[in-house]
């Protein structure tokens, strides 16, 4: 026997223990059993290699031959791959890897979008659907080019794209159109007025003549700087531009219902699970669907992502839909008080062009009904507002 | 049988046939001291590393020696290792 051919197709180490094991030896030659480079151990022993698929029928002769084989070394060779059809999982994995490695570059699995700003990415991404950049198709289906200059023709304010497939994974970069900056009249002539009544607590006048100062308390609509500077022989009109900050102080009055509608009791639940694959849907187990009644809707995505962050376009999605039943009971006051301070804070901040506030003073009192906030909060503020001059007026 | 035996021979010897294929005797074919290979056995019926004893239908071929190890064997052919120091033939007694 070549060693190459008991590597190719394996070899198994033996020993035969028998009172006589000649008689075993003589039965294997019978049966043209091939076995090679036996020894003797002892007297009742023997040892020797046959091939992989004859440690069978060495048995079965052996036994015949009232001898007892025990097998010391086994060397499948090419039959150690026929032991992986018992392992259905591995062969799955191996299909999978030759799969990805051989076939899956030619086709798109991924698409990512980058270099936008402004430009929403499910704009971009429907738009090359549209074209023909989808999910499984073929990498040599389109031409990047073409692609490229249909893109910038559908897709408002980009300058330039590029598609670029690789390795199952289309990349779109996109470059947005710059925005000319919005240019400032200064022809235009324009004072700045007070916003608000409140007393000036920090001034930066950067165009015309300052009418007022830190400390002065000013009123609504009150001239802060001048747009028309006057120097006594001519005017000069310009544009003001400053920046006043000033305390402020403002009065809020919020409501909310003394009772609301709220759930109490969760009912019965149903649970659907949805492979979504690309575009393929595919409905794994259960019914999301509860009719005529109102129910909570959750739905959750899973989607297979890999460690490095890359993403497939396989999701797992769980639509759970819950019976709840609602009732209405009343608001407790420091529920309402809660509610009312974080919208009254909320609704103040919203207000300012620019500011903080200092300090707060509120009242929550229940009225019929509802409760009420009445409160008052000092802030600083920005108060500056520009006002156009009207040069030729009616005068 | 003996007599039989004899006259298969000078037959085949007249007839230019291979005595071995007539007769059925056994064919020993020696390498230098470290290899004999014997063909038209009838099995082994002693094994050890100093002694390899095969049956053949004069008897039986001893092979001695050290460390013996059969290489291959099969029903048509036996091939012994080892370093060997003599092959006796012990005719069947009749």
């Amino acid at each position: 026997m070549t060693k190459l051919e008991t590597t190719l197709r394996g070899s198994v180490e033996v020993t035969v223990h028998s009172a006589a094991p000649e008689r075993c030896l003589n039965r294997l030659a019978e049966a043209e059993v091939p076995f090679w480079s036996t020894s003797s151990v002892d007297a009742f022993t023997i040892r020797m290699f046959v091939f992989f698929r004859d440690l069978k029928r060495l048995r079965h002769e052996a036994e015949r031959a009232q001898a007892e084989v025990t097998v010391v070394k086994e060397s499948p060779g090419i039959w150690f791959f026929l032991t992986w059809l018992r392992r259905p999982c591995l062969l799955l994995g191996l299909a999978l890897a030759i799969f990805m490695v051989l076939w899956s570059p030619n086709y798109i699995w991924t698409i990512s979008v980058s270099g936008n700003e402004t430009i929403p990415t499910s704009v971009i991404l429907r738009a090359v659907d549209t074209l023909g950049i989808q999910f499984g198709v073929r990498t040599d289906s389109f031409q990047s080019q073409d692609i490229k200059n249909r893109l910038l023709n559908t897709v408002d304010g980009l300058q330039w794209a590029a598609v670029n497939c690789s390795g199952g994974h289309c990349q779109i970069l996109v470059k947005e159109r710059d925005v000319a900056p919005e240019l400032l009249n200064r022809k235009m002539a324009a004072d700045v007025i007070a916003s608000r009544d409140g007393t000036i607590v920090e001034m930066s006048v950067l165009e015309g003549q300052a009418l007022c100062q830190v400390g002065d308390t000013v009123t609504e609509g009150q001239k802060l700087v001048s747009g028309i500077n006057d120097f006594v022989v001519n005017l000069q009109t310009a544009r003001a531009q400053a920046e006043i900050y000033a305390r402020t102080w403002r009065d809020l009055e919020v409501k909310t219902p003394a009772a609301c509608e709220a759930p109490v009791e969760e009912g019965r639940e149903t649970v659907a699970r949805y492979l979504q694959i690309g575009r393929l849907r595919i409905k794994i187990l259960g019914s999301s669907s509860i009719s005529g009644v109102t129910c909570d809707k959750i739905i959750e995505r899973n989607t297979l992502t890999l460690p490095g962050g890359i993403t497939f376009p396989v999701t797992l999605i769980t639509e759970t839909c819950r019976e709840s039943e609602t009732e209405s009971r009343s608001v407790t006051k420091p529920e309402a008080s809660g509610i009312l301070q974080t919208y009254g804070q909320w609704a103040v901040e919203n207000s300012m062009f620019a500011g903080e506030i200092l300090s707060e003073k509120k009242s929550i009192t229940p009225a019929s009904g509802c409760y009420v906030l009445q409160g008052t909060y000092s802030c600083e503020e920005m108060i500056a507002r520009e006002q156009e001059v009207q040069l030729y007026g009616s005068e | 049988m003996g007599e039989l035996l004899d006259f298969v021979t000078s037959a085949s010897e007249k007839l230019g046939i291979p005595p071995e294929i007539l007769t059925g005797l056994p064919v020993v074919e020696m390498t230098g001291d470290s290899a004999v290979m014997i063909e038209q056995h009838g099995g082994i019926s002693a094994y050890s590393e100093e002694e390899v004893c095969v049956k053949v239908n004069l008897g039986m071929i001893c092979v001695t020696g050290k460390g013996l190890t059969i290489r291959m064997m099969n029903h048509e052919k036996i091939v012994i290792y080892g370093r060997l120091e003599s092959v006796r033939i012990e005719r069947r007694v009749p």
